[in-house]
């Protein structure tokens, strides 16, 4: 048994913020549906890497466990079908832009007044609410807006981008807890709710440090590269004579330890460096000692002294490289996916270790339209009617 | 106003970031959280973390709003006894220590199963509780150098950059708060608790877009792209005269729109820029694209760049400064800057909750409790006399904090 195992997701989600929330739900169990495009699918389909048949690696990566039916939107007949499975559905997910659904004649009035029951979810920019709720957003446009750019890179550089997308990611991972505690709420007490989730909020909530920093002592601040030199030190990156070294104290009882790793327990009672306040202070100084040192030192022999005093680091790895790391391989987090669309590949595991309900990968991403035939029957749609929808491209199947 | 997690009581043993932001969301949303805090450290770490002043740290009063506050020295038979006790009464205990550290102190999932079948015991740290890391404590750089995120973050001639939040300690912690709920609801079903074990160094691994497949399909892993994407041109950021701004123009009639705004008449209908492919290809370098865009930009403000824009629908935004964020109509329209009165520093601004639910109020957040400010309560609800809390108190077992205020 998975956690969430007996609750269905219409999920209309394209791009990443949403298939990476749906692809959550379904390995923890969710039976998810995902609507695409009929004949073209959803546009992650064409997003790069390819194999030699020109099938997406990105779509196989972020649409494990889900099913999919392909039906066109525009269509009254494919309106139809979709208000049918609004009644049988616990969520709706979707990530188009403000008011699309609606417009399309299947917003949340419309599901509601079908499923009272039912929890409809909008990932968006903006958000439902407020002057901004009709824009466009693109990741670097709210990491840009939210103050998380201005917080990333070094002092003496441009703002900078996070080369993942977080915004997007970071966005859909936030609805996953919203829908999970609107599932656990439902079963309690019946409500439906809708749930609104923006790109704009969950990113601006994450520059704390920016925000407080203003709020409590009026003070702006900017980014401070990989350092954090007005709060924690040492907290930093060092290069070594081989590699490069990320390495942090999180708390003032490590730092007698990190002394000793790095074999200078004379900076222990330095009266520049003995507390965390002073270390701040002298941060240069702190920085200019370990950067000489470290660049003599070899990486494995650093990582190693570190990890037996317990202090937090890690190499740098390239993700090709985290993939052969033997902590990622000892927790599973490397599995191999044999694909519907792109064959064998390696994929990330499941970052939730449960004891008894472990997520597993049960089928692998869908082919356009693969569970359109079995989803329409079971809704008592006929084969005749199915077939003449298939040469109307009302709904399609794979080839 | 109810809330969804009422009832739902969390023995919380993590410190600092990671797992504490999970266990704030879980506040957020009604559980109690009792954070079970060492006295002899003065507690949290957090608690005397920037930013802060001479009364208190903001970052606490953030991270740890909502939450309960009970002192007991967990390296004690008798602290260990009343730590027992209190997850007897528990729906789910936390934690972010390294592997074997609860067990050490006999409060670990097989001590906690005895007293209390259905209790959901959940752990949230760097590496996991699993493998060669598992002894080894773990921070949010480590954690964003070990699985990727830092060698696919800044400019291409430039180095692997840190992301300017702690990102990976967020995905932790939003995941860790994920498994609980949805552990909450496999109890329902199963009618039993269970172990879980998040890592954030796994959860932001499931994050590096198309990294892994790269990896995997095609044994290599692209380079940094800085503020550009490989499949959209422009997609950029720009500094200007008071600030920065990004904007995106990805399909061809966006473009056409973006060179009307932008004045661009000559280049609009230019062969070289015909294609989203094309803007790429010619977009670096000296007479390309971006110095063009560079040379329009550097004399407008953000404001008056994105005024230039907006009427054409360009995908762009300004970025706000914390005191625009906080006057910000959007911002302040979500209740994403709230203000709590905290026991310690008073009145204070800090982000709001990120979830917004129909029908559940996301302005009704309490202030983080003072140390130790539960510890009597929690004793005497557990059915402890006046005379054994002042026992325990002497001996140090407890610390009893400013009581209720």
């Amino acid at each position: 048994m998975r956690p969430l195992e007996g609750i269905t997701v219409l999920d209309f989600t394209q791009a990443f913020s949403g298939p990476y929330c749906a692809m959550n739900l379904a390995d923890n169990g969710a039976r998810v549906i995902k609507v695409e495009r009929a004949v073209d699918g959803e546009q992650s389909r064409y997003w790069t890497p390819y194999t030699e048949d020109e099938q997406s690696g990105y779509f196989a990566l972020y649409n494990r466990n889900k099913e999919c039916l392909a039906v066109d939107l525009s269509e009254p007949e494919g309106k139809e079908i979709i208000k049918k499975l609004f009644a049988e559905v616990d969520v709706v997910l979707e990530n188009f832009k403000y008011g699309t659904m609606d417009k399309l004649g299947i917003g949340y009035e419309v599901a509601k007044e079908i499923n009272p029951e039912i929890i409809f979810a909008s990932i968006t920019g903006f958000g439902q609410t407020g002057p901004l709720k009709k824009n466009t957003a693109y990741d670097n446009v709210i990491e840009c807006m939210c103050g998380f750019m201005e917080m990333t890179g070094y002092p003496d550089g441009p703002p900078m981008r996070s080369g993942a997308s977080v915004g997007d990611s970071y966005t859909g991972l936030t609805m996953l807890l919203a829908i999970a505690l609107a599932c656990y709420d439902k079963k309690r007490t019946g409500k439906g709710r809708r749930l609104d989730v923006a790109m704009l909020d969950t990113m601006f909530a994450t520059i704390e440090d920016a925000i407080l920093s203003y709020s409590l002592n009026g003070v702006e601040i900017s980014r401070s590269g990989n350092a954090k030199p007005r709060e924690i030190v040492p907290y930093d990156v060092y290069k070594c004579e081989d590699g490069t070294v990320a390495v942090g104290i999180t708390e003032e009882s490590m730092w007698p330890d990190f002394c000793k790793a790095v074999g200078m327990q004379e900076l222990e009672n330095d009266p520049r460096f003995c507390t965390n306040d002073l270390r701040c202070e002298h941060f240069d100084e702190f920085t200019e000692i370990m950067q000489d040192f470290m660049k003599k030192q070899k990486q494995d022999d650093m990582l190693e002294k570190f990890q037996k005093n317990n202090i937090p680091a890690a190499p740098i790895l390239l993700p090709l490289k985290t993939m052969e790391h033997p902590q990622m391989l000892a927790r599973d987090m490397v599995i191999e996916i044999d694909d519907a669309n792109v064959g064998k590949f390696r994929a990330f595991g499941h970052p939730i270790k449960y004891s008894k309900t472990p997520c597993i990968v049960k089928k692998s991403s869908p082919k356009l339209g693969e569970s359109t035939y079995d989803i329409l029957t079971s809704l008592g749609y006929s084969d005749d009617v199915i077939k003449k929808y298939i040469e109307e491209e009302i709904v399609s199947v794979p080839e | 106003m109810a809330k969804i997690l009422d009832g739902i009581r969390i023995i919380d043993f993590t410190q600092g970031h990671t797992g504490s932001y999970g266990t704030m969301l879980l506040a957020d949303f009604g559980a109690e959280v009792i954070k079970v805090e060492d006295p002899k450290s003065g507690g949290d770490v957090m608690r005397s973390s920037f930013p802060k002043n001479d009364k208190g740290s903001a970052y606490h009063a953030y991270m740890n709003r909502g939450k309960k506050s009970i002192c007991i020295d967990r390296e004690s038979p008798e602290g260990q006894e009343l730590i027992m006790k209190l997850i007897e009464t528990a729906d789910v205990v936390c934690d972010g220590f390294v592997a074997g550290e609860m067990e050490r102190c006999n409060i670990g999932y097989e001590d906690a199963c005895k007293v209390n079948p259905g209790i959901i015991y959940a752990s949230n740290t760097g590496f996991g509780k699993t493998g060669p890391l598992s002894n080894t404590a773990g921070c949010d750089i480590a954690s964003e150098a070990l699985c990727g995120l830092m060698e696919t973050t800044g400019f291409p001639d430039g180095e692997p950059t840190a992301h300017g939040s702690r990102i990976a300690d967020q995905f932790g912690g939003v995941f860790f708060a994920f498994s609980i709920v949805a552990a909450l609801i496999a109890r329902d079903e199963m009618g039993e608790g269970q172990q879980v074990d998040v890592a954030t160094a796994d959860c932001m691994f499931t994050a590096l877009e198309d990294c892994v497949a790269e990896a995997s399909m095609c044994g290599i892993t692209m380079h940094r792209e800085g503020n550009g994407s490989r499949a959209i041109a422009p997609y950029d950021t720009f500094e200007v005269k008071d600030g920065i701004l990004s904007t995106a123009v990805s399909t061809n009639s966006q473009w056409k729109k973006f060179c009307e705004a932008m004045g661009f008449d000559d280049i609009a209908d230019d062969p070289k820029y015909s294609t989203n492919e094309l803007r790429g290809e010619n977009y670096y370098g000296e007479n390309g694209l971006r110095e063009l865009i560079v040379s329009k930009f550097e004399n407008m403000t953000k404001w008056e760049i994105e005024k230039m824009l907006r009427p054409y629908n360009i995908p762009s935004g300004p970025g706000f400064t914390v005191p625009e964020a906080f006057e910000s109509e959007q911002l302040t329209d979500r209740h994403m800057v709230i203000e709590v009165e905290d026991k310690a520093l008073g009145k204070i601004k800090m982000p709001g909750v990120p979830i917004k639910i129909s029908g559940i109020s996301d302005t009704d957040i309490n202030s983080a409790p003072l140390l130790g400010e539960d510890t009597e309560d929690l004793l005497k609800q557990a059915g402890y006399s006046d005379e054994e809390i002042e026992a325990m108190k002497d001996s140090d077992v407890i610390m009893c904090g400013r009581g209720n205020m």
